[in-house]
């Protein structure tokens, strides 16, 4: 009896020694996220502009929301007029392109190599390079008329305008007609103009997300992944005549199904909420025309620009919605494609 | 489990006790603070810090905290009641600020001042500042928009065209006169086909294209602010004049153009790198270009138009909060910040132009042997400016479409006129809505 109660007390202190530890980071949670969350999806049903008390609403900017044209519009529907979950949309097209270009750069910088730790460093240096650093030089990058990238399509463009007129004349031959050299230019361009071009900036965004989001964490969990993966499966694999396709279609993939799993899940999550930073420091809030406005950047322009602060709470709830049930759905696709163990 | 629900208990008594003390405006010394709040940027930080030391100094019972920071700061503060005393503010938001009681109205203030006038400013950086006849703010600073011209171009196309030579820009430049000048200077000098030089550069923000609408003798919104007027035949001719200088004439780099050698394509430093030979802009743009600058260039009004000379006029003020607690203190602090010795430190500072008269007048004729020569055109042309009384905060996100609108005839994606009409129909949009939810400006 005495040796069971002694046991209950030494349990009760071990658990509260346990509260204690965690207390300081659960009031953190409660009182700086969980309170602000709650305090958001109440203001999804006020009118507050910060400086009169918030006005119930109920709906309403949930329903302004649904017909909020410059938040669903599609270029199709008006010429060079992106709305901003497009713009979300097809700036997380580039996901399974950085996810596949992680697993390679993964592949090869996991091969016993004498100085590999060297290149494992270098391709994870834009993961730890400040973010506002990296933009800078992208812009310079893609500035149109100094930058390295279209100095290097300017030398390569008498090649490729001999080529052109070359597809151009045969397409007239067939009764097809394309437009002048340089297909992209803008009305007097002769290069991309990147970042000033309502057509390139999501592509300039894109281009520059891949570069940091390739040799990041996410090359770092594959790295892991495939360090985890029995050398006994490729060796009989081998003895069974599997080339190396087979060996990484039928053993590498779905041995790191589930990293690629979390990585995609992450970066659907990512993708939705971002593209603030790049919109606030490389396109002048969102420009040319709206054209890099994502939706993280939508309910800061409605938060402070515009004091809407309820209609931003409401987008970030619709936005947590999508997340949420895009999440359900690759958890449960996840069951098919998905091997653990 | 009870010292966890003791210690939570602690941890918000200490909060409270926390939130009270930050309250406390009576410092231990005696003293009050005030909180004034500025822009953040570090030239105003410097000299902000410097003329708070001098208001200290002479009034000993006081002590003020600089805030600085940016909109977004100021209106978290104002949401949390700890609102800053004084607050610089864009005249386009005091009618926002003072329907939501934000602020304080300074009539009371300065009908019981004796020493103090009105009189002091220009007329039109006041009036920008009034809401419902209630004047809300006193003004901080700003400028109208004149010409920077680069005298060395003219001169260089004089001595090249001793037959044609052109006039400097001045007061009895008129439209035609300015198109023509800018395309005579508008040159490709090592004959590549490319232009090298454009004799102006023409944009079509909301800080200018408004300038040419009401010079033409229209309007971008009715007297009664209900009903935008981008769709008529004056503003449209304006708008098309503005695009025809750019493509047809080919003197003005579009939104799309490269100058060629240029470091940037912004138009402060295509004119500082002589690419451009007259630039539309406010006295903002001192800071960019004094002792900056390695030849000759001056100021001048803008050409007169078919009907008037408007400009437009962009500005700020000092606005008082109405959760302070200390109105007679903030008072003697608001009448330091617009007086004639603060003035004069923010002009220095590179804050545009002083919108006290007295000191205007005296900075912008006693500086000999530093361009511009013809400074004090910035005091004559304020006669001429209009505010921007088309801005509307509550109208955000059709703002910005319809800017977009206007952009996009600088990237030769809409003519003028199909431009103006979309302008209308969403700004128009806009304007209803507001009056709707909100009963207007």
């Amino acid at each position: 009896m005495k040796k069971g109660k002694t046991i209950t007390t030494w349990r009760r202190r071990a658990a509260l020694a346990g509260y204690l530890f965690i207390l300081p980071n659960a009031l953190g949670f409660l009182i700086f996220t969980s309170l602000p969350v709650l305090a958001s999806l109440l203001l999804s049903l006020c009118k507050w502009d910060l400086l009169t008390p918030p006005k119930w609403v109920g709906l309403e900017n949930f329903r302004n929301l649904l017909a909020d044209v410059d938040f669903w519009k599609v270029p199709w529907m008006a010429p060079y007029e992106h709305g901003f979950m497009f713009n979300t949309l097809v700036m997380m097209m580039a996901i399974p392109v950085s996810i596949l270009l992680s697993l390679f750069l993964a592949t090869i910088l996991n091969q016993k190599l004498r100085g590999m730790v060297l290149f494992r460093t270098l391709f994870f240096l834009p993961s730890i390079t400040a973010g506002i650093g990296t933009m800078l030089l992208w812009m310079w990058l893609l500035h149109p008329d100094f930058g390295i990238i279209n100095a290097v399509l300017g030398n390569a463009y008498e090649g490729l305008s001999w080529m052109y007129d070359g597809v151009r004349n045969v397409a007239y031959w067939f009764g097809g007609e394309l437009s002048a050299w340089p297909p992209w230019g803008g009305p007097n361009g002769m290069h991309p103009k990147w970042l000033n071009d309502v057509n390139w900036a999501k592509p300039s965004l894109i281009m520059m997300g891949l570069w940091g989001s390739m040799g990041g964490m996410n090359m770092i969990l594959y790295l892991a992944a495939l360090q985890n993966v029995p050398p006994a499966l490729y060796e009989a694999a081998k003895i069974d005549g599997a080339g190396a396709w087979q060996r990484f279609w039928k053993i590498t993939w779905p041995m790191v199904s589930p990293t690629t799993f979390f990585i995609f899940i992450m970066s659907i999550i990512g993708g939705f909420q971002g593209g603030f930073q790049q919109a606030h420091i490389m396109t002048d809030g969102g420009g040319p025309a709206g054209s890099t406005t994502t939706i993280g950047f939508y309910i800061y322009q409605n938060a402070y620009m515009w004091f809407r602060m309820g209609y931003a709470a409401s987008i970030a709830w619709l936005l947590f919605l999508i997340v949420l049930v895009l999440t359900l759905i690759n958890w449960h696709a996840s069951k098919r494609f998905v091997h653990y163990g | 489990m009870k010292v966890v629900v003791w210690l939570l208990i602690a941890l918000v008594l200490v909060g409270i006790a926390y939130s009270f003390s930050t309250c406390r405006a009576e410092q231990s010394d005696g003293r009050v603070e005030l909180t004034l709040f500025d822009w953040n940027w570090p030239p105003y930080n410097k000299m902000n810090r410097e003329r708070i030391a001098i208001f200290e100094r002479d009034n000993p019972d006081i002590r003020v905290r600089l805030v600085t920071g940016n909109e977004d700061k100021y209106l978290t503060m104002v949401s949390g009641n700890v609102a800053p005393d004084i607050t610089i503010t864009d005249h386009t938001v005091i009618g926002y600020f003072a329907k939501r009681n934000a602020i304080l109205p300074l009539d009371d203030f300065i009908a019981a001042d004796k020493d103090f006038s009105l009189d002091m400013f220009f007329p039109i950086t006041v009036e920008t500042l009034r809401y419902r006849g209630r004047l809300y703010a006193l003004p901080s600073s700003g400028s109208p928009v004149a010409m920077f011209y680069n005298k060395e171009l003219f001169d260089e196309y004089n001595r090249n065209h001793p037959k044609e030579p052109l006039t400097y820009p001045g007061g009895e430049w008129t439209w035609d006169d300015f198109r023509h000048a800018a395309k005579a200077l508008t040159q490709d000098r090592d004959g590549d086909g490319k232009t090298d030089v454009y004799g102006a550069i023409i944009s079509f923000t909301f800080h200018r294209f408004p300038i040419y609408v009401w010079q033409n003798g229209g309007e971008i919104i009715s007297k009664d602010q209900k009903r935008c007027l981008m769709d008529s035949p004056e503003a449209i001719a304006a708008m098309q004049w503005l695009h025809d200088i750019m493509f047809v004439d080919g003197s003005s780099p579009t939104a799309y153009t490269q100058v060629e050698g240029a470091s940037q394509q912004t138009s402060g430093i295509l004119f500082k790198e002589q690419r451009v030979a007259m630039l539309m802009s406010t006295r903002y743009s001192y800071s960019e270009f004094i002792g900056k600058t390695n030849f000759e260039w001056d100021i001048a009004p803008l050409p007169r138009g078919p009907v008037n000379r408007a400009t437009i006029y962009i500005g700020g003020g000092w606005m008082v909060s109405s959760q302070t607690r200390h109105p007679e203190k903030v008072w003697r602090l608001l009448k330091f910040l617009v007086g004639n010795k603060s003035s004069q430190m923010s002009m220095v500072c590179g804050r545009a132009m002083a919108t006290n008269r007295e000191v205007a007048e005296l900075m912008t004729t006693n500086h000999p042997g530093v361009p511009p020569a013809n400074d004090h055109v910035w005091v004559e042309v304020m006669a001429d400016a209009r505010p921007k009384d088309f801005e509307f905060k509550e109208m955000g996100r059709y703002f910005r479409n319809a800017r977009a609108e206007m952009n996009y005839i600088s990237q030769g994606r809409r003519t003028p006129a199909e431009a103006c009409r979309n302008f209308t129909r969403i700004y128009q949009k806009g304007l209803d809505r507001f009056w709707k939810d909100e009963g207007g400006p």
